[in-house]
């Protein structure tokens, strides 16, 4: 009798551990061996799915005050959506629907939705507010379904919009950043989207490691920009109006601290509203400040008479005979006016701009040396947290015309990106040395832990004399030169410097009426807290930078020093 | 004598296994009570932190506009003037340079 029990209890145990064997066997199957295609599938089915579990970290700028401000989130919403099978009566529903969201869903396309009767599911609308969701919801109609979804959010609008960057599906089925900072941080700001409950036992008999640590989940973080929307508001104001008023092809700007390579503002307009971009050019998703390249122009002689100093060819009490045209290589190179000056100092190059004074200089300097002060300014990338930052064009300085150097010592025949453009320039702020230009400062990881990033790549590239020498002479011709003067602060110095570059045909040469106009300047003079660059691309109407630019420099200046409370460093009179 | 001991070989065998088979089931439950719990209640704390954040979007986009909007007050329009004289601290700030 007791070895009967006990035979019947083994043949009972056996079948449930056979049982149990089987049932984990084939969980095992589903979830480890098949999990990915049957998650496929099932996003492939319904597409609130992928939405609804939508989840990616904020972008912040940082305010003035070190308070963070989101330049892109995720808002909460809801998504209304059909089942045709399970709706009797089209007219009653579509009253129901339309009697409490009237605008939020189409006649014609909701009768349309209704007819596709093989399908269980049917998207009629997107990104319902709250009130309107659970209002739909509350009706319980049946074959009516709301689902919670969640997309990304710019609140700034078209705030930094071409550098913050866009999230979407691109070529693949999953959403991720395409530019930008959203492009450039993506490993950290993405989600892995995996649940507990859909993955229990994969994580358990598979990725047991995983399962207590997860790697990329304490990758997974908030990213902190340098930018403040203060700023950045004001700058793309500023922008925005020179585009109205010059009807230029683009008009841009960077507003950058030169002693940190922190940027505070850059934007370029035209530019686009990331939460619209239903009607966006897609030329305009790229970023121009650090993927389109120009030749700048007479802001480049600052850099020029700066090696010059450096390398000791110079002193700023050297002169020169400006005869106003010389000829080089069979070509011929004037200043702007096409007139001589006579014997004049290194002062006068940059007060009056003259294109035979840094020419002077670039000769002084011999090809060799040139090409090595040049090739450390621009040679490289800047290494800026941007995707697809592209390289400056130095090709005219490995040949060994002496006009080719000429020209660029006014800033013609080379050309480089508005970033490389205000880092070099940065250097004669901050005592020669070049800096890092980026645009985050820190990554909160979501386990609470704050990283700062460190951007220590400097680069010295002028001795502290030179730059100094040549801030007094750029803090002369902002007091004397621009404007015939009329720009000198009373309780400020500040450096400036304008540029207007011939624009180069698409066969080659120069038009003779198209004009690319840059600005860079920074302030106060010795110790400097912001640098500024500006520049627009074939202004309408207008030849020269000082005309189009100076008063924005002027604006954007007075500005700052409002906004963070810059100490004035002159006496007043 | 024989066959008792092998009785009670057996039976404490059973007895032992069916103890450890209880326990392990109990275990296994408890531990997917948990983790479902758990996971139930980090996805509902998840949702709400997100519908918070949702909220302070839209209030940031409000604040953002509003950044905007002051940025392009032309303030003559409002009734403002350009100082007729401006008049400068004489004494040098501490941080003057020169």
């Amino acid at each position: 009798m007791r070895a009967q029990f006990r035979h019947r209890t083994r043949i009972i145990f056996g079948g449930i551990l056979l049982i149990a064997i089987i049932i984990i066997g084939r969980l095992y199957f589903i979830q480890v061996i098949h999990g990915e295609k049957f998650s496929l599938l099932a996003d492939q089915q319904f597409s609130a799915n992928s939405s609804g579990l939508f989840d990616r970290g904020t972008v912040y700028f940082t305010g003035k005050d070190g308070r963070n401000i989101s330049a892109a989130t995720l808002e909460t919403g809801f998504l209304l959506a059909i089942n045709p099978q399970l709706i009797d009566d089209p007219e009653k529903v579509y009253e129901t629907i339309f009697s409490i969201a009237s605008t939020t869903v189409d006649k014609e396309a909701f009768f349309s939705a209704t007819k596709r009767t093989k399908q269980v599911h049917v998207e009629l609308a997107h990104r319902l507010p709250e009130e309107l969701g659970h209002a739909l919801a509350n009706e319980n109609i049946p074959g009516v379904i709301v689902l919670r979804e969640r997309w990304r959010a710019y609140p700034g609008g078209n705030l930094a919009a071409q550098t913050i960057g866009i999230v979407s599906y691109g070529t693949g089925h999953t959403l991720a950043g395409r530019t930008g900072l959203e492009a450039y941080y993506n490993d950290t700001l993405e989600r892995t989207g995996d649940s507990l409950y859909k993955n229990f036992f994969a994580q358990l008999f598979s990725r047991a490691g995983e399962f207590l640590v997860d790697a990329k989940q304490a990758r997974e973080g908030n990213i902190i920009t340098t930018i403040d929307p203060v700023v950045e508001a004001r700058l793309m104001e500023e922008l925005s109006k020179i585009e109205e008023l010059r009807n230029s092809r683009e008009t841009g700007g960077i507003i950058m601290d030169p002693s940190t390579g922190a940027i505070v503002a850059l934007g370029s307009v035209p530019t686009y509203d990331p939460n619209n971009l239903s009607s966006v050019t897609p030329s305009l998703l790229g970023n121009p400040l650090v993927e389109h390249v120009y030749e700048f122009g007479s802001i480049m002689k600052p850099l020029t008479v700066a090696a010059g100093l450096d390398a000791g060819v110079i002193t700023p009490e050297s002169t020169y005979n400006d005869t106003g045209c010389i000829d080089v290589d069979n070509a011929r190179i004037c200043n702007f006016d096409l007139k001589a000056r006579g014997v004049i100092p290194v002062q006068e190059i940059l007060s009056q701009s003259l294109n035979l004074g840094v020419a002077w200089i670039a000769g002084k300097l011999g090809q060799e040396r040139m090409h090595g002060y040049f090739a450390t300014l621009f040679g490289e990338k800047t290494g800026i947290d941007l995707p697809s930052e592209t390289g400056s064009l130095l090709s005219n300085l490995s040949t060994s015309q002496q006009v080719n150097y000429d020209a660029a010592s006014f800033g013609q025949g080379i050309a480089m990106t508005p970033v490389q453009m205000i880092r070099a320039l940065g250097a004669l702020a901050n005592g020669g040395v070049m800096v890092s230009p980026h645009l985050v400062s820190a990554v909160q990881y979501d386990s609470g832990i704050k990283r700062s990033f460190e951007w220590n790549d400097k680069r010295t590239v002028f001795g502290q004399e030179a730059v100094r020498e040549v801030s007094t002479m750029l803090s002369l011709v902002a007091d004397e030169a621009l404007g015939d003067g009329k720009y000198k602060m009373p309780s400020m110095s500040f450096a400036a410097k304008t540029g207007t570059a011939q624009l180069v045909k698409p066969e080659g040469g120069y038009y003779k009426d198209k004009y690319f106009h840059s600005f860079f300047g920074y302030f106060p003079v010795y110790a400097p807290r912001y640098i500024i660059l500006l520049y627009t691309y074939d202004p309408q109407g207008v030849q020269y930078a000082s005309e189009t630019l100076s008063d924005t420099y002027i604006d954007l200046m007075h500005f700052l020093i409002e906004h963070y409370d810059v100490a004035p460093d002159r006496v007043g009179t | 004598m024989h066959k008792i001991r092998t009785i009670s070989l057996h039976w404490s065998a059973t007895t032992f296994l069916v103890w450890v088979a209880s326990i392990l089931l109990l275990v296994y439950i408890a531990l997917i009570s948990i983790v479902m719990t758990y996971a139930t209640l980090t996805v509902e704390f998840a949702e709400s932190v997100r519908d918070d954040q949702s909220a302070v979007a839209s209030l940031e986009a409000s604040y953002l506009e509003e950044v905007r909007a002051l940025s392009s007050v032309d303030y003559r329009s409002l009734g403002f003037v350009e100082p007729k004289a401006k008049v400068f601290v004489k004494s040098a700030p501490v941080t003057a340079l020169r």
